[in-house]
């Protein structure tokens, strides 16, 4: 087979992408320039909205607060896994993997269970004295960025154990019998050296949180409506078409953005990687 | 030899038969999902066999098969099943066909409310249902009776109440102004809304969101549409149905046909037969929806659940919703930046 005739393979592929991928990509961005409105009108309006600044800076907070918290709890939990016997270490891959094997909708729904007015946190603390009446712990933007940390946990910790599982040991021990302490060559050594799976991780738990659409309709209440709900709200109920693929658009504009921001931010700390 | 001809027998039986059905009328019908097979036992079979007619069903929600009908331009759907607030919008983009009322001889003996909701020009509600107040008997210190007592201090952090863009949502937006006796007064409304807020757990937008608020104990009274009633009940039993003093808000059912349709005759004698006495029994007997032919005669233990009678369908309030429709897109501004805000 000619070298050249080996590009054909992808031709199916590529038509795929391009019919559902790209097509309806530009239709949407396309629908948000037409009509008789200046251009970027409906951008313009969008901002203009308080309401709608709100949701968007709201959004955007939400990802990332996620973002961070999904990174701090999946850093050190990947670096133990990676570091356990080969035998555990799949043992342990596979807890980690395990709740991703139920619906987004389920897992939402079991911190309702869970943070519920009735339910075991609140039951807990009033078994103990700790409180009184039952705290209000669910509808709101805690209870929002705890079900989507749990949510995307996962594969912030795949991400990462994914490449702290090719490090070698020797560069650690090479560290310390040059004199670092662990400490030290943990963070001048794992620490850069991991960073792409950190990348990796941090642009999964991102894109997810901020396009994800259960957990926020579930667990959110009336003030932490997020673009997701919003889109669906214009679209499906105010069927303002033009409104929801504005939205839309700029939710893909924000997730670039940002994915870029991650990778400079990334590539400025390590170099090499 | 024999085997042969049988099958050739059969061949020509199926060419036969294929060619039959193929000289049959199609009837598509846009409906809920609900129900399915009772409305199939007592509307689609006798209607199709008597009319020598085969239906189609398309299903979905009242926003979705809009939207679809409204998306295909000379749509295949003959006839839209729809609640008056969606139907209301369908009529103002012109997606419907009128109806000949002297088609439509059971009109006459609906009930005044749904012989035509949105004028004789478009097609008459078959069912109605309700917009009032459930709430738990065990939780509460005194019964809710009106309209009013959602706004009650004994109930703070205790209530759920239907999102603006949901189609109870204008219905609690009417109360509130009703409430401070300026009905359908924007400003009005929404002083009493804000007023409403140390109360709201959060509003709900789908039916099933209201069961799991019951259903948790996040709270123990709301507004709400009485399809929500038997499912709420299942999960919390001292759950009570409540009709406000001031009366429930109507929530009626309509059929339209479709601009396009090719089976206008067909479609006119459709609505007309789901209006019949006999359809209209027969379908409240199942408990699938409370009859408007005032012919349809129910034993109490039968009307229980249903919105049935004289007086109590008298007892309704009705929506103007070409009114509301218009005002929805301020109320949802005035909505979000008062209650949905922080």
């Amino acid at each position: 087979m000619r070298y050249s005739s080996v590009y054909l393979l992808c031709v199916p592929a590529l038509v795929l992408v391009g019919l559902l991928l790209a097509a309806p990509l530009y239709s949407t961005v396309a629908q948000t320039f037409g009509g008789e409105v200046a251009l970027f009108g409906r951008y313009g309006a969008f901002f203009e909205n308080a309401f709608n600044r709100d949701v968007f800076f709201r959004t955007l907070k939400i990802a990332l607060i996620t973002t961070v918290i999904a990174a701090a709890l999946g850093y050190p939990t990947a670096y133990f896994i990676s570091q356990a016997g080969p035998k555990w270490r799949s043992l342990l891959i596979l807890c980690a993997v395990l709740p991703l094997l139920t619906s987004s909708v389920v897992r939402s729904f079991s911190w309702i269970v869970i943070l519920g007015r009735k339910g075991s946190v609140n039951t807990l603390l009033m078994k103990l004295h700790v409180i009184d009446a039952p705290l209000r712990l669910l509808f709101n933007e805690i209870s929002v960025v705890i079900g989507l940390t749990y949510l995307f946990l996962p594969l912030m910790i795949l991400s990462l154990v994914g490449v702290m599982e090719n490090i070698e040991d020797d560069l650690m021990d090479a560290a310390t019998s040059l004199g670092a302490p662990r400490i030290k060559a943990f963070f001048a050594v794992i620490v850069p050296l991991s960073l792409p799976g950190l990348v990796v991780g941090a642009v999964l738990v991102f894109t997810g949180s901020l396009t994800s659409f259960t957990t926020p309709q579930l667990l959110g209440g009336d003030g932490s409506t997020v673009l997701s709900t919003l889109i669906f709200r214009q679209a499906m109920v105010l069927f303002d078409w033009d409104g929801a693929a504005t939205i839309a658009t700029m939710m893909v504009v924000l997730t670039l953005s940002v994915i870029t921001a991650i990778n400079m931010a990334a590539r400025r700390l390590n170099p090499a990687a | 030899m024999q085997k042969k001809l049988g099958l050739a027998l059969l061949g020509a039986a199926m060419v036969v038969g294929s060619l039959s059905a193929a000289a049959q009328d199609t009837l598509v019908i846009s409906t809920w999902a609900f129900n399915a097979d009772k409305l199939k036992a007592n509307i689609y079979e006798p209607f199709e066999k008597a009319n020598n007619v085969k239906i189609v069903v398309e299903t979905g929600n009242n926003s979705d098969r809009l939207n679809k009908v409204r998306l295909r331009e000379g749509s295949t759907v003959d006839l839209i099943y729809l609640a008056d607030a969606f139907a209301q919008q369908g009529i103002a983009e012109g997606l419907f066909d009128s109806v000949d009322r002297a088609n439509l001889p059971n009109v006459a003996k609906l009930y005044a409310l749904a012989q035509a909701p949105h004028g004789e020009e478009f097609g008459p509600a078959y069912t109605v249902g309700r917009f009032g107040i459930i709430y738990d008997s065990a939780a509460v210190s005194e019964p809710l009776t009106s309209w009013s007592d959602l706004w009650r201090d004994d109930l703070a952090g205790n209530i759920s109440v239907p999102g603006i863009t949901t189609t109870a949502g204008p219905m609690l937006v009417l109360a509130a102004s009703d409430r401070a006796g300026m009905a359908g007064d924007a400003d009005a409304a929404f002083k009493e809304l804000a007023a409403l807020k140390p109360n709201l757990v959060k509003t709900y937008n789908r039916s099933s969101e209201l069961v799991n608020l019951f259903a948790q104990g996040e709270i123990v009274a709301g507004a709400a549409q009485d399809f929500a009633f038997g499912r709420i009940k299942e999960a919390v039993p001292t759950a009570v149905w409540v009709d406000p003093v001031e009366g429930a808000y109507a929530n009626l059912n309509t059929i339209n046909i479709v601009k396009g349709s090719k089976n206008k005759a067909l479609a006119e004698k459709y609505i007309d037969f789901v209006l019949s006495a006999e359809v209209q029994q027969a379908l409240a007997l199942e408990r699938v929806d409370s009859p408007v032919n005032s012919g349809v005669t129910l034993s109490d233990e039968q009307a229980a659940g249903l919105t049935y009678g004289a007086d109590l369908i008298g007892s309704l309030q009705t929506v103007d919703w070409a009114a509301v429709n218009d005002a929805k897109p301020d109320w949802i501004e005035r909505w979000n930046s008062q209650i949905s805000a922080n």
